[in-house]
Formats: structure tokens, sequence, C-alpha cells
């Protein structure tokens, strides 16, 4: 799963935003590491949609614009939650190497 | 609708039109918002005069590549495309690795290494250019043979490197041809403008072997390399001295005949219903027949043009009829192309659909 996949899915977790909505949302889970472009989030939502992990929820009209909202279904919350595990699993791999490393000539006085 | 927005909508022309069918208001709708300021005097200005910035567009034409190359997760169509402009772009590097290969053997032929074949009794001089531009002509020449390896390293999988490779192989050639353009009073045939053309295309198609492409079946291409070798080696003995009468089948027409026989097998193949679940190889061809129709036309007009020459008296009769055969054949396999891509999904949501219908 790419990042950008892996963020829309999480700003789809708690409630259905439309495409702006989870470019804003993204960025804020990132720290404003990831800020989406408007093609890469479609491109990430056309194949989200197709695997069937995100689907749409509803439309509202917003200052004479259409506003299409998506939200996480069943099979993308356990994608999400699959990623998530392997990715902490990684993450407190790497962690536990680096806590149990020490350089060879640490504690030695200068 | 604001003029920021009509430039939007412009770009996102770029997409295919069934992608946008289903994306193009929605997208839309993002990029103003994202856009959008509470300072109703920004908002105005940018509404009328502001232009979309060169990281969406860039994210426009990132997708639209994706799409049309068929990247991983790409609904079938494109997929199918991908798949088809890799195998175009392998037939085109086949056809220039087995030219270099034909090189390397023709120079150790000419240099007296073959062990038992003597070199041809008139060797080739210099060309009578300047001493440095004719060494600057055989680096040239060296280089292009990069083509082999590249060809090579495509194929067994080593990507980054064939595309370099190649890319490599094609400015050494543009370069030479170039220099001699403006060093030499020799015209530049339209046959090197053309194959210049043909290997700046084929270095840009190499983009579709991204690393969501499928792995290349090594041993049919390697073993394509071989056959394509030993019969352009064939092709190309009959132009060397001592006979020195050019065979009437020029290397336009060889091309020619080889596409038409490809294409006569793969339509024979769909006929017997072997053409598989997706016959990539029908729009691949109609890329290789186009291709060649083009060369096959430039060579024509080259003889036009530089008459008296020293070609064979039924080349030019038989290439017109070499023309007519690829063209009728890339028509057909043009229109074959189209009525299964048409059928295929265009945008990943559709998929669902069409594996309800299709199963």
């Amino acid at each position: 799963m790419t990042e950008p996949a892996f963020f829309v899915l999480t700003a789809l977790v708690n409630r259905p935003r439309h495409g702006y909505g989870i470019v804003a949302e993204v960025s804020a889970l990132s720290e404003g590491r990831v800020r989406l472009k408007v093609g890469t989030l479609y491109g990430v939502l056309d194949r989200l949609v197709g695997d069937g992990l995100v689907e749409p929820d509803h439309d509202e009209v917003q200052q004479g614009r259409l506003r299409r909202y998506y939200r996480l279904t069943g099979s993308g919350r356990r994608s999400l939650a699959a990623e998530a595990e392997r990715q902490a699993a990684n993450a407190r791999a790497a962690s536990e190497r680096l806590r149990a490393w020490r350089p060879a000539n640490q504690g030695s006085a200068p | 609708m604001t003029r920021l927005e009509e430039r939007y909508r412009r770009v996102l022309r770029l997409l295919p039109a069934s992608y946008r069918e289903v994306w193009e208001e929605d997208m839309v709708s993002t990029y103003l918002a994202s856009v959008d300021t509470d300072d109703r005097d920004d908002a105005e200005y940018a509404a009328e005069y502001g232009w979309p910035g060169w990281s969406e567009v860039a994210s426009i034409v990132a997708l639209a590549v994706r799409l049309r190359v068929g990247s991983a997760g790409a609904p079938p169509r494109y997929a199918m495309w991908g798949e088809a402009v890799r195998r175009a772009a392998l037939g085109a590097m086949l056809v220039n690795a087995a030219a270099s290969l034909v090189g390397v053997v023709m120079m150790l032929w000419f240099a007296g290494l073959i062990p038992l074949v003597p070199p041809p009794p008139v060797l080739p001089g210099p060309p009578g250019y300047p001493d440095p531009w004719y060494r600057m002509f055989l680096f040239a020449g060296l280089a292009r043979l990069l083509w082999l390896p590249a060809y090579l390293a495509l194929v067994l999988g080593y990507r980054a490197a064939g595309r370099w490779l190649a890319s490599v192989a094609a400015a050494a050639a543009v370069l030479s041809t170039a220099a001699a353009a403006v060093l030499t009073p020799d015209p530049i045939s339209g046959e090197a403008c053309y194959s210049l053309l043909v290997n700046v295309l084929l270095v840009l198609a190499l983009a579709a072997f991204h690393r969501d492409a499928p792995p290349v079946v090594r041993r049919s291409w390697l073993a394509a390399l071989g056959v394509c070798t030993v019969v352009a080696t064939g092709h190309m003995l009959l132009l060397i001295p001592p006979t020195n009468t050019s065979p009437p089948l020029d290397w336009a027409g060889f091309c020619c005949v080889v596409v038409v026989g490809a294409a006569v097998v793969h339509l024979a193949a769909r006929g017997l219903g072997r053409s598989g679940r997706y016959p990539v190889w029908a729009p691949a061809l109609a890329i290789l027949a186009f291709t060649t129709l083009g060369l096959r036309l430039v060579t024509l007009l080259d003889y036009a043009r530089f008459r008296p020459g020293g070609w064979h008296s039924a080349t030019v009769p038989l290439g017109l009829v070499e023309a007519v055969a690829v063209l009728a054949v890339a028509v057909w396999l043009a229109l074959l192309s189209a009525r299964t891509l048409r059928r295929l999904p265009a945008t990943a949501a559709d998929v669902t659909a069409w594996s309800t219908t299709t199963r």
C-alpha cells in the first residue's frame, strides 16, 4: 500500500469526506508532510474504489458545486488495520534494534 | 465558469475521456476548493487571472501517463494498452539490438577477425570527413551499439539501466546526424531523420517499463534476438561487396515483410481462437506496422529525391506493393485493437461491473 493510499484510508476512518476534505485531513494527519495534489488524490481514489476499499457515500451541493463524499468500506477498514499493524511491527523492529545498538566507543573518555 | 476553471478543465483533457466522465466534476470541485481563499479580492483575481500551478499540472500529467501505460491497478483497457506499448517498444529495441549485433559481426569481418572467413576484398574507406570528425562518427557508431546491452538490460529486468543505455544510444545518433548535416555537403536522407524520430519516441516509450509493469518473458525475447540477428545478418551480407548489387528488398522492405508476416501469423491465430483473453499483440503490431509504414514511405521519397541511385530496379515498384500491404494490415490491426479496447473497462470503478457481466 502506497503512502498516499494509506493516508487517504486513514482520513476516512472516522467519517465520510469529500475530495478537498481528504486533502486537508491528510495534510493534518501527516503534520503537513504529505500534501496531496488533485491528480494524485484521484489516482489513489480510483484505485481504492476499484479495489472496493472506498465507496461513494452521498453528494452535496455547496456554492452551486457538487461535492461527492467517500467512505471507507468494511474491506477498506480491514486492509488499513492490516497495513497499520504491518507498519507498527516494522517500526517496533527498527526501534528495538536502535535501542540495542551502542557505538563501539560509547562511554569512553574523549 | 471562471477562467481558472476553464484552464483547469483544459489540463484535465490530458486524461482519457472515459476517466473524465467519472471523475472530472469531482476533480474540478476539489481543485477549486483547494485554491479558494477568504480574501474576496484575491479570490476574484485568481478566478480571472490564475493558472493551475506546475505541481498540479504535473500530478495530472503523471496520472494521465499512469492511466495510459497501465501501471499497477490500472483498469484493463489501459493495462492492455500499456502492455501493447511495452511489446511494441521491445520489438523496436529488438531490431536495433539485432542491428548492433550485426554491426559487431561486420566490424570483426572487415577486420579479418572471424576465423575461417576471409575479410571482404574491398574495405570501406573513410567517407572523406576531416579526421577528427571521422573519429567522432566512428565513436557515434560505437555508441549505437549500446542498443544491444539496452535491450538485454530490459529483457533481464534491469529497467533503469536499459532506459539509460537506450537514451545514450539515441542521443549519440542525434548528435552524429546533426554534425553530419552541418559539416558535410551530403544531404541527410529522410530515412536517417525518421530513424532518429523513431528512436527518440522509443526512448520515451520505455517509460512504460515502470516498476509495476510485469516482467518480460526472457526466453522468448532472447530467442527472438538470436533469430532476428541471423536473419538480419543474411540480409546485410547481400548488400556487401564484392557483389555490390543491392537486393530488390531493401532494409525498409525487409521490415515490411517481417511486420506483415507477424501480422498474418497473429490474425491466423485469432482465427483459430488462440489469441488469449487479452489479444495484446494486435495493438502492439498495429504500432509497429504504422511505424514501418512510415519508414517505407520515407525511403520511397528518398529514392525519388536522390535519383539516380544504386538500388535495384525492382526496389521502388516492390516498395509500393509493400507500402500497400503494410497499410492494409496496419488498418486491420488498428480496427481490431480499437474494438477490443472499447470492450474493456476504462476506469477502476467500472471493473467490478465488467467482471460481473463477463463472469
